[in-house]
């Protein structure tokens, strides 16, 4: 058995400007990486501004871990800074029942006819020495045109086929609702991957054993560089900010990511 | 015991005490209108003073009877008994659990009441006393049932209306002084929600007897102003 | 029963001043009419609540265990009772509530069973509503209202008293809350359809009407903010606003309605929710179906109380039969409620019947079928003064704290149209009172 590991370092920085200022404003976080059978935290470190805020720890109903809380005096400006190092091995989950969940449909993973014919005549597409999953993901990707602000986190899985045009989420989308359509389990991961740039999203399908890693916007299958935070059905279970506030105010968000191997 | 209240709950609280007592007095003050009115000489504008004091343009382009009509029962302006009715149920029904189910009740039945009467126009203002008796009953029941932080504030917003009412209407100077005496000791009970500097402003106004003559519009508008920013909720 | 009849129009002006409403939306404005009441109120005998009360108890005793077993050890499923396509898959089950164990282990503290009752005498069961069942303060206000003014009514006829539907919810909540701090009754706003109930009820149980924005969690605590930010630990809340907008960052991001991160607080044990949450997976149509296997299951009993005879397209036999007799059943969309998604076989065009069996094939898990039952019609009052037929139904409340108890009165529906089956508020039906009698 390979026990290669590699080691990557990692930092997640979030930042809102409220115009004007905020109070008794919740949020709920999923900022950093998950501890499983391929992946351990070296060092980790989670800064929030401002400094006295309420924070809390807990895990939520899918296993990931979630840092929660809220801060209820006037302000105009929030900001989390989590980082460390994360030690990995190739990227493999052993679950010997996943839950059913991840075969049923989720809120924003639905099937129409038309997507569940796709779905039965991709499947059937063969090439020498690729796995179903592979193929998938090879036909997922090839569908979808990369393009921002086509989409957003309430687009579902239908809309993305139709549309046929998205971001790294909505291919994750499509290529589970394909994978829930044949019967498989598949669910949907975020995280971080080598570079800079905003958090990725991933999947993870069910080969009867363990989970296993696959990339529909970069087209193959997952081995190394990929540091998880969480996972869902689908991203309405785990995105990685969300907050609340109840009054009137504009937001100024900006979001950084970076990864590299150490 | 329902004696922890929200900010808005707070609020509606006073607002509820206000409407009720502004809905009293101008009933009150309009039957007393169409009272003088059978003795207003042919030829003289009837209702014109009642309708200025209530800050209503009293122009040409309208009869000041139709406009008495407005002042009762059109849902569009702001002054009228029927919108102020309105507001008194806007805020109660949110504090049902408050004032009670029975001092509810009356509100309910001035609301009825009001809005079966616009319906049919109903010009004889007398039939609109069942409107008088029940918020005096609406009163005597929140006596009877409210206690605490909940009836000091339908209290100070009902003295803060009978304040604001006196002084538009003229009244004597020593039913000014009387109610302002009242609020004052509500303060001693209540301090938090009044306003230090406005509270001192009109004490300083009021207290002041000689500024408070029937002409002197200037100094009416400085009180009713300080009044309007009086409490903090 | 003349003294009833007469004092028909003194009751409704009762009513009117309690300003007992409800809130409907046309076209977008909001407007509250009166819940039509019926004088002519419903008895049923001792004897027949006997019956009525141990079989409602029983199936609230097995949908409760059911809730238990499907949020952790999923028995009922691995032992092949009900099919794992009528959990997962159901729009009710949440899995966000996977582990948890409410406060006291109860999930369905109050529970609104549907009936009605068949020309033979018999009582079927029509629907279980475990979220967040509504009607309650209506037969509680119509009590006390024809008290005043039919006293000799009530002098001359042993009928339980009702009014204590209050107390039995505050005993509930208090043991829900076990000390931690104030019952609130959350409520989405003043333009809520039921807002009467929610303000009555907590004016009833003394419990704090709290509106969206009242409530932080802190710490896993939550409070209820009091004027100048004073804050007031809450021990129990019995919500009336839905699973799916009670957490902004759990569940819909868009809710206004919710407490953000209530969620971590019931997780961590801190508070009391009054229903539980993700019980929508024990009341759909579809789970229906299994509730009489699970009261054998759960309690190893008979089941006191049948269904009404229900068709599950997912089995074949009775997709089947369905398919063979499907202009003289009932068919029900499992995901709608409210008296909505419901179609009835006989009414229907041929075309409508083959349209509507393409939809049952296409998505049989979707659908549910019912024998139209011919239930008893109770005399109304109708229009004219006279008296007239309707069909009508009964919710019962049953209340789950230490004991699980039944309400000894009930909210009894009519459809106002003389030919309709659908008695649901919302579809334009009035209520009667529901006498339990004493012998």
């Amino acid at each position: 058995m390979s026990t290669e590991k590699r080691r990557y370092y990692y930092r997640y920085v979030t930042e809102a400007k409220f115009t004007p200022a905020v109070e008794y404003h919740f949020f709920k976080l999923r900022a950093v990486p998950c501890v499983n059978e391929f992946q351990r935290l070296e060092e980790q470190s989670l800064l929030v501004l401002p400094s006295d805020c309420i924070l809390n720890f807990s895990t939520d109903a899918f296993g990931n871990s979630i840092q929660y809380g809220s801060y209820n005096l006037w302000h105009d400006y929030f900001r989390v800074e989590s980082k460390g190092i994360v030690e990995c091995e190739k990227y493999a989950i052993p679950d010997p029942c996943p839950n059913d969940i991840y075969s049923s449909p989720s809120y924003l993973i639905q099937y129409d006819q038309e997507l569940m014919d796709w779905a039965k005549q991709i499947a059937e597409y063969k090439q020498e020495g690729w796995s179903l999953p592979e193929i998938l993901t090879h036909a997922v990707h090839h569908k979808i045109r990369y393009q921002k602000y086509e989409t957003d986190n309430t687009t579902t899985a239908v809309e993305v086929f139709h549309k046929e045009k998205g971001v790294c989420q909505d291919y994750a989308h499509l290529l589970i609702a394909v994978c829930r359509c044949l019967g498989l389990h598949a669910r949907y991961v975020n995280g971080f991957v080598l570079g800079e740039g905003e958090t990725h999203a991933w999947v993870e399908i069910h080969d009867g054993k363990q989970w296993l890693g696959y990339d529909a916007t970069y087209n193959k299958k997952i081995d190394w560089g990929y540091v998880k935070i969480a996972h869902g059905r689908d991203v309405s279970d785990c995105p990685s900010n969300r907050g609340q506030i109840f009054t009137f105010t504009k937001e100024k968000l900006t979001i950084n990511c970076e990864m590299r191997e150490i | 015991m329902n004696a922890i209240l929200s900010a808005n709950k707070a609020n509606r609280l006073f607002w509820l005490g206000r409407y009720a007592e502004r809905g009293y007095l101008m009933l009150h003050l309009m039957r007393r209108a169409y009272d003088e009115v059978i003795d207003v000489p042919v030829g003289e504008v009837p209702y014109s003073d009642f309708l200025k004091k209530m800050d209503v343009y009293v122009s040409n382009e309208m009869t000041t009877s139709y406009q008495m009509m407005e002042q009762l029962y059109d849902p569009d302006k702001i002054t009228s008994l029927r919108s102020i009715i309105e507001m008194m149920m806007d805020n109660a029904i949110v504090l049902r659990a408050d004032i009670f189910s029975e001092s509810f009740s009356y509100i309910e039945l001035c609301r009825d009441l009001i809005r079966a009467k616009a319906e049919v126009r109903e010009t004889n203002i007398s039939e609109l006393q069942p409107i008088t008796d029940w918020l005096l009953a609406f009163w005597g029941c929140i006596r009877e049932r409210v206690h605490g932080e909940t009836y000091s504030l339908l209290e100070i917003g009902r003295l803060l209306e009978h304040l604001d009412m006196c002084v538009r209407f003229d009244y004597k100077y020593y039913r000014i002084e009387e109610t302002w005496e009242t609020l004052k000791r509500c303060k001693e009970t209540f301090p938090d929600v009044f306003d230090a500097v406005e509270f001192k402003r009109l004490e300083g106004l009021i207290s002041d007897k000689t500024q408070y003559t029937e002409d002197f519009a200037g100094y009416k508008a400085n009180v009713l102003s300080a009044i309007c920013s009086l409490v903090l909720v | 029963m003349n003294e009833l009849l007469a004092s028909r129009d003194s009751v409704n002006k009762w009513m009117e001043r309690y300003g007992v409403r409800f809130g409907v939306y046309k076209n977008g404005v909001f407007n509250e009419q009166l819940f039509p009441f019926d004088a002519i109120p419903r008895k049923i005998s001792a004897s027949e609540w006997s019956m009525l009360e141990k079989g409602l108890i029983q199936r609230v005793k097995a949908l409760n265990m059911f809730l238990y077993d499907i949020y952790h050890d999923k028995k009922i499923v691995a032992d092949g009772v009900v099919p794992k396509e009528f959990t997962y898959e159901s729009k009710g089950y949440m899995p966000e509530c996977e582990g948890i164990t409410p406060s006291k282990g109860v999930y369905a503290h109050i529970a609104g069973i549907d009936l009605v009752q068949a020309k033979d005498g018999r009582w079927l069961i029509l629907e279980d509503n475990l979220r967040i069942p509504s009607g309650a303060s209506y037969p509680m206000i119509a009590r006390k209202v024809t008290r005043k003014a039919c006293p000799q009514t009530f002098r001359d006829n042993l009928i339980s008293d009702n009014r204590n539907y209050g107390a039995m919810l505050k005993e509930m909540m208090d043991y829900i809350n076990d000390g931690r701090g104030i019952n609130c009754i959350l409520t989405p706003g003043r333009y809520n359809s039921a807002f009467f109930e929610h303000s009555y009820l907590a004016e009833k149980t003394g419990a704090i009407l709290a509106f969206p924005g009242d409530l932080i969690v802190e710490n896993n605590n939550v409070y209820y903010i009091g004027l100048y930010k004073q804050k007031v630990r809450v021990g129990a809340i019995y919500r009336r606003v839905s699973d799916e907008y009670l957490d902004p960052l759990a569940f819909e991001p868009s809710s206004l309605l919710g407490v953000p991160n209530l969620m971590e607080a019931y997780k961590a044990g801190k508070v009391g929710l009054i229903n539980a949450l993700g019980n929508g997976v024990a009341d759909d149509k579809g789970i229906y179906y299994f509730v009489p296997r699970m009261v054998k299951y759960y309690l190893g009993e008979e089941p006191i109380l049948e269904n009404a005879p229900t068709y599950l397209p997912f089995f074949k036999e009775d997709f089947e039969y369905i398919i063979r007799n499907i202009h003289k059943l009932v068919i029900k969309d499992v995901a709608e409620a409210g008296g909505y998604g419901v179609m009835f076989g006989r009414d229907m065009t041929p075309e409508r019947l083959a349209e509507v069996k393409q939809l049952i094939i296409k998505d049989p898990r979707r659908w549910i079928a019912q024998e139209v039952v011919d239930f008893i019609d109770l005399d109304i009052i109708d229009e004219s003064g006279n008296p007239s037929p309707r069909k009508c139904d009964l919710r019962a409340f049953v209340v789950t704290g230490k004991e699980t108890k039944v309400w000894k009165s009930g909210l009894t529906r009519f459809s106002r149209n003389p030919n309709s089956f659908v008695v649901n508020s919302s579809q334009g039906g009035g209520f009667k009172d529901t006498w339990v009698m004493e012998k």
